[in-house]
């Protein structure tokens, strides 16, 4: 009997070629549509949640409570470091601060950064364009010093890429840094001269924050510099941890278990701040929605005229003694049939975009021109797709859905035909 | 008990307001082995009569029985069943699913009951096709085959499932003279021979020489019922 309506089914829709085709593809825009989009959006968190590991917290990420004195720190890096999963441990810190560089001031942040260390974690001394990392030593030229020769030499510094380019600083260049203090700032008494420093390196990383508004320093230089400001006590310290595994962060954050004030954090709980996974994907499920609705009237259409071309038939059936759900089968799987064509045709459409988009991407800066492209949000100015198979299921079972779904109404409508009025056409 | 039983049956039809009477009163026996033909000019009811007594359709009053079903307070799946079961319809043009073959076509009923589609079922569908001589036509197409073939092809299936009664209105109202003959000659033979049941309608004069009874009506009545 399924045999006999599948062969009927098959039968019916190869009659109509152009239509099912038209139908099929409809729904096949749809899903592909829906998939690329969702592509996009999965692309960009995932890099924004790369971005994130690889230049701000990396996969776990422990903060101490406000004033922790620096011993205490150091036990803490200790203890990290001992545990199994981990491969590596780093402190930073980050104060706000105006970079000065002759008559122009930025902001930018001061991150604090163990050159032994840093690029255990992260990934800034890869992205290097100009001179070269922050080395132990702060004197350019002498990597290896560990004593800093005298408090009063140039602190080196490292560069966000697109405040080098604001300023017009290059490798050598001598700025000026002032750290934005509390009482400093409200009583307007930036009156002290800046700390010398000197430009060592420039980075251009994925990061558009990093580019446009961090400067890097060595942790000791930049202790100096927090404690000659007076900021000490609310510099906020954080540890950042590289685990053996991506999936390690979760076993981490549990064998570390609870340290006294500190708060323990893997990048999964970070990440909770891009609300582009829930926020947008809501708008790409509407967007979903209406573009079903448009392959439901192809198919409610489809089957509609298909009923009304086949009055006559549907008439003979009824005589033969079907019923009426099974008239309602008839055309319901052939509705079926449209979406499993559609869902095809659209897993095929949607694969061979998606491995564009995954491998190429699309170019922002070739659509946006010279815009400036900050929108605070870490990625870069490629954006590109990411595999989200769970998604093209659903979206091909949606589809096919959606065409039963639609079909069912046209079908309905036909088994309630009168059969005397059906027999009456030719 | 007869197959078919009818004490007053009427048809209306809805005209905008008003109500145009078809059947106005029909009472009517058949018989299990009958060939009777019912005849009479275009609009007389004839169609209206054979589609309520296929159950396609109910009467506005009166009383009908198929096959022991009445018709009247009967649900449309009862009815369905019955004209599963029991009934086989032959009408005039355009009997055949067009996307099936002949083959097909005439299996069709079969699958409808259930039946596998196995050796027993391919060997009664052949069967019955060579009986209405259609061998080697098998896979062709309903628009492949002659006005004459389809209606054999009709036959074939309306027989298939070995019907209490096969209905026909106007079987051969399409065809040539030749074609005609030929297909009341099978027929004819398959209620000799095989006791097949059959109650057609016309207003073709040659028909009704086939016929061993006719039912004549005029404006939605009997005006003549006579046996041969
Ligand atoms: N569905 C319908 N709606 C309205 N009137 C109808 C309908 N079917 C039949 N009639 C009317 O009922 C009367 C009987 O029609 P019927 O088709 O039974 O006649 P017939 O004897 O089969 O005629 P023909 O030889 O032309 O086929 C006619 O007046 C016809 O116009
Ligand atoms: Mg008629």
């Amino acid at each position: 009997m399924l045999g006999f309506y599948l062969s009927l089914t098959l039968k019916n829709l190869l009659r109509r070629k152009r239509r099912t085709l038209l139908t099929a593809a409809a729904i096949a825009v749809g899903i592909l549509y829906f998939v690329a989009f969702d592509s996009m959006l999965s692309g960009l968190n995932q890099e924004a949640v790369s971005n994130m590991i690889s230049f701000e917290t990396g996969h776990v990420q422990l903060t101490a409570p406000v004033g922790t004195p620096a011993p205490s720190v150091e036990a803490v890096l200790a203890d990290v470091r001992s545990q199994a999963d981990v491969v590596g441990a780093t402190p930073r810190f980050v104060v706000p601060a105006m970079l000065v560089a002759e008559a122009d001031e930025l902001p930018v942040s001061v991150v604090a950064v163990d050159p032994k260390s840093d690029t255990q974690v992260f990934k800034q001394a890869h992205y290097v364009t100009e001179g070269q990392w922050l080395t132990d030593g702060t004197m350019i030229g002498a990597p290896d010093t560990i004593e800093e020769p005298t408090a009063t030499a140039p602190i080196s510094i490292v560069l966000g890429q697109r405040i080098a380019g604001l300023l017009g600083l290059t490798v050598g260049d001598s700025v000026g840094i002032r750290l934005n203090d509390a009482t400093a700032m409200a009583t307007a008494t930036a009156g002290a001269p800046p700390a010398a420093a000197t430009v060592t390196g420039i980075v251009n990383t994925p990061h558009p924050t990093v580019n446009s508004s961090q400067i890097f320093v060595a942790v000791g230089r930049a202790r100096e510099l927090v404690d000659a400001a007076g900021v000490s006590p609310s510099t906020v310290v954080s540890v950042s941890v590289a685990p053996r595994r991506t999936r390690d962060p979760i076993r981490i954050v549990a064998s570390i278990g609870t340290i006294a004030g500190w708060k323990v954090e893997s990048w999964n709980d970070t990440a909770t701040f891009l609300a582009i996974g829930s926020g947008k994907r809501t708008y790409a499920m509407a967007l979903l929605g209406l573009v079903m609705i448009i392959a439901t009237i192809g198919v409610v259409n489809s089957i509609l005229l298909s009923t009304m071309e086949r009055t006559r038939e549907i008439g003979i059936l009824m005589s033969i003694g079907m019923t009426r759900s099974q008239i309602v089968t008839l055309f319901v799987m052939e509705g079926g049939g449209l979406g499993l064509l559609g869902g095809l045709l659209g897993a095929v459409m949607s694969v061979a975009t998606n491995y564009y988009l995954v491998e190429v991407g699309i170019d922002i800066q070739s659509i946006l021109g010279d815009i400036d492209l900050d929108i605070g949000y870490p990625i870069a100015t490629a954006m590109r797709g990411a595999w989200n198979w769970p998604m093209l299921i659903v979206a091909v079972l949606f589809g096919l859905a959606v065409s039963l779904i639609a079909s069912y109404l046209p079908a309905r409508r036909a088994a309630g035909l009168d059969p005397v009025a059906c027999l009456r056409r030719l | 008990m007869h197959l078919v039983e009818a004490v007053g049956v009427t048809k209306d039809y809805a005209h905008g307001k008003m109500a145009l009477p078809a059947l106005r009163g029909i009472s009517l026996e058949l018989s299990s082995g009958e060939f009777a033909a019912l005849a009479g000019p275009s609009g007389s009811g004839k169609t209206t009569l054979l589609n309520l007594i296929g159950c396609l359709d109910s009467p506005t009053s009166g009383k009908l029985t198929v096959a022991g079903t009445d018709v009247q307070t009967s649900s449309p799946t009862t009815l369905a069943r019955l004209r599963r079961e029991r009934l086989g319809f032959v009408f005039q043009t355009y009997n055949l699913v067009p996307v099936l073959t002949a083959y097909e076509n005439v299996e069709l009923p079969l699958v409808l009951l259930g039946r596998k589609r196995d050796a027993s079922t391919r060997a009664a569908v052949m069967s019955i096709l060579s009986e209405v001589g259609l061998e080697g036509l098998e896979t062709r197409l309903p628009s492949d085959l002659s006005g004459g073939q389809q209606q054999r092809v009709a036959i074939a299936r309306a027989l298939v499932k070995q019907p209490a009664l096969v209905l026909a209105d106007e079987p051969t109202a399409n065809l040539d003279s030749d074609n005609a003959r030929a297909i009341l000659d099978l027929m004819s033979h398959l209620n000799s021979v095989k006791g097949v049941t059959f109650l057609f309608s016309t207003h073709d004069q040659l028909v009704m020489e086939y016929a061993r009874r006719i039912v004549s009506l005029r404006d939605g009545k009997i005006v003549n019922d006579e046996r041969r």
